[in-house]
């Protein structure tokens, strides 16, 4: 797997397929048992302090942040650490907490901070340094949606800045949004290297809708015979039923028609991460043997 | 000078947990009237026994024992970085972590000097003793020289607690009972049988408390100078194994994921 400069690239899976470890090995936390891993040409293993210089990484969760000292003082420390300047410190810092939008609450102590603002210190903490590579292990996790959706909001800035950015994720939507390139694994192993439209497109391939269903028996068989439709069936016997689709065109020809038969419980949903990827192993197994990530 | 901004960060650190055990009120409210207490129950045995010098004794022994086991908090100070999560991070920064470390739990033995120091005064004001054959100088020099080799001993210790945090407590008790038992601080070193008292001496506190022994009951300074010189040796030595057991471990942790654990 390649990463291009300047690139933001998602990594998918589900819990414990081997995103965070991968994250932690190439930022040098976990030592890899086997495998070779390169960044900005150097090696992992051989040229951690050459490697250390070039990244920041940003963990996902409370964790990580001195909580007894402030947002100011978190960031000068991870500065002093990183070797930067107490001048060049400074203005950074100013800057990047303009950027995460905590400048009004920078002299508060950490532990007094929303779970939204400790993530956006976390990653002012892994871009204190100005690194070239950024890692972020499943950054918006826990968050509630308005600050999820700053938070991508941030990694958006950062990828018109050229960071080169690799993030962890099993929100399929958000790899969607942010990403240039969308890596999936899946017990170690690379599935594939999709890009977000080839992704969109698999979303709404396994879109499903489910309706409760009142009066017209004929329903059934009329949604049946819309195009596009795969497969209906019931989800219990108090007359809920699930339709799949294979084509995006082919949901609201489904909804049009529930709703002129007055069908009024309907609600569509997105298809889980594992039902893609179900897909996708159908795919890959005609292909050759799955690569190593 | 990057090891030195590093180091008075993570004193910032270290004063901030500090801050969280204690405010002025409850260090002199609390804190230090238990260790007076303490120390007073074990001296007032001497009281009973209407012996002056046994009172000065366990006065002595336990006002700087006091201080060592203040100082012996660095143990548990050590894994706070796994707790806080911080500890990965720091390890992947291209600086040593150690100066980061070693700021964050240096906090305490400042703790213990000054505790020492207060149970000293107050205890010899309440059982009206006064110090001969030595100066407050040769008082302080060797409460800082016991405190200091006693966090240099939590630092090696420290670093081994790192494997099992979940002791760091258990650790901290077992130091403290060991001090104030085999170190000469209550029980004269001659008590124990000749391994245990090759043990103590290469434990902190032993060699420099009976320097000031020496000094105090038989103005023997050159005994003082030469048993405070061996309690510097004993610190260093500790000191050194922790430095490098903190980087062994952090290098194994990376090897078998232990790095991150807690």
């Amino acid at each position: 797997m390649t990463i291009e400069v300047g690139e933001v690239r998602g990594l998918l899976g589900p819990n414990g397929a081997g995103k965070t470890t991968l994250i932690k090995i190439l930022s040098t936390i976990l030592l890899p048992t086997s495998g070779t891993a390169h960044i900005g040409g150097f090696d992992i293993v051989r040229e951690v302090r050459e490697v250390r210089r070039r990244i920041g990484i940003v963990l996902g969760g409370d964790r990580g942040l001195y909580w007894n000292l402030t947002g100011r003082q978190n960031l000068a420390y991870w500065a002093a650490l990183y070797g930067v300047s107490n001048k060049k410190a400074k203005e950074r810092i100013e800057v990047l907490l303009a950027q995460v939008n905590l400048l009004d609450r920078a002299d508060d102590l950490v532990g007094a901070y929303s779970r939204g603002m400790k993530q956006r210190l976390h990653l002012a903490r892994g871009l204190v340094a100005d690194p070239m590579v950024l890692f972020l292990d499943e950054p918006t996790s826990g968050m509630d949606p308005i600050a999820a959706r700053e938070f991508r909001s941030l990694v958006g800035d950062l990828r018109r800045e050229g960071k080169t950015i690799l993030l962890t994720t099993h929100d399929m939507s958000e790899a969607e949004s942010i990403c240039d390139r969308v890596a999936l694994i899946n017990h170690g192993s690379l599935i594939a290297i999709e890009s977000p439209s080839t992704l969109s497109k698999l979303i709404a391939e396994f879109e499903h809708i489910e309706f409760e269903k009142v009066g017209a028996s004929d329903l059934m068989h009329e949604v049946s015979r819309i195009p596009g439709v795969s497969r209906i069936y019931a989800l219990d016997k108090e007359g809920a039923y699930c339709v799949n689709v294979s084509e995006k065109t082919a949901i609201s020809l489904v909804l049009e028609r529930l709703i002129a038969s007055g069908v009024v419980s309907i609600r569509t949903n997105r298809p889980s991460l594992e039902e893609v990827y179900v897909h996708l192993l159908g795919e890959n197994r005609g292909r050759a043997s799955e690569s190593p990530v | 000078m990057r090891a030195l901004r590093v180091f008075s960060f993570g004193l910032l650190v270290g004063w901030r947990d500090l801050a969280v055990f204690w405010n002025w009120k409850t260090w002199t409210l609390g804190w230090i009237l238990r260790v007076c207490a303490v120390a007073g129950s074990w001296i007032l045995l001497g009281k009973l026994l209407q012996s002056e010098e046994l009172i000065e004794f366990l006065l002595i022994g336990n006002a700087i024992a006091a201080g060592a086991s203040a100082a012996a908090w660095a143990i548990p100070a050590s894994t706070w970085d796994r707790v806080d999560g911080t500890y990965p991070l720091l390890l992947i920064s291209p600086g040593s972590i150690f100066p980061a470390i070693v700021g964050r739990t240096a906090v305490w033995m400042v703790n213990g000097v000054l505790t020492s120091v207060v149970a000293f005064c107050v205890l010899s004001f309440a059982f009206d003793y006064s110090i001969e054959h030595a100066s407050y100088w040769e008082v302080g020099l060797t409460i800082i020289t016991v405190c200091t080799s006693t966090y240099c001993f939590a630092v090696f210790l420290g670093a081994w607690i790192t494997l099992l945090p979940k002791l760091r407590n258990v650790a901290l008790g077992l130091v403290a009972t060991a001090i104030t038992t085999v170190c000469g601080v209550s029980v004269p070193i001659s008590f124990w049988p000749s391994p245990v008292q090759v043990v103590a001496f290469a434990l902190p506190v032993t060699n420099g408390l009976e320097g000031f022994r020496a000094l105090v009951s038989n103005d023997m300074g050159n005994q003082f100078a030469i048993l405070l010189t061996n309690e510097i040796v004993v610190g260093a030595g500790w000191f050194l194994l922790g430095v490098l057991l903190m980087d062994v471990i952090a290098n194994r942790g990376r090897r078998d994921g232990s790095v991150e654990f807690m």
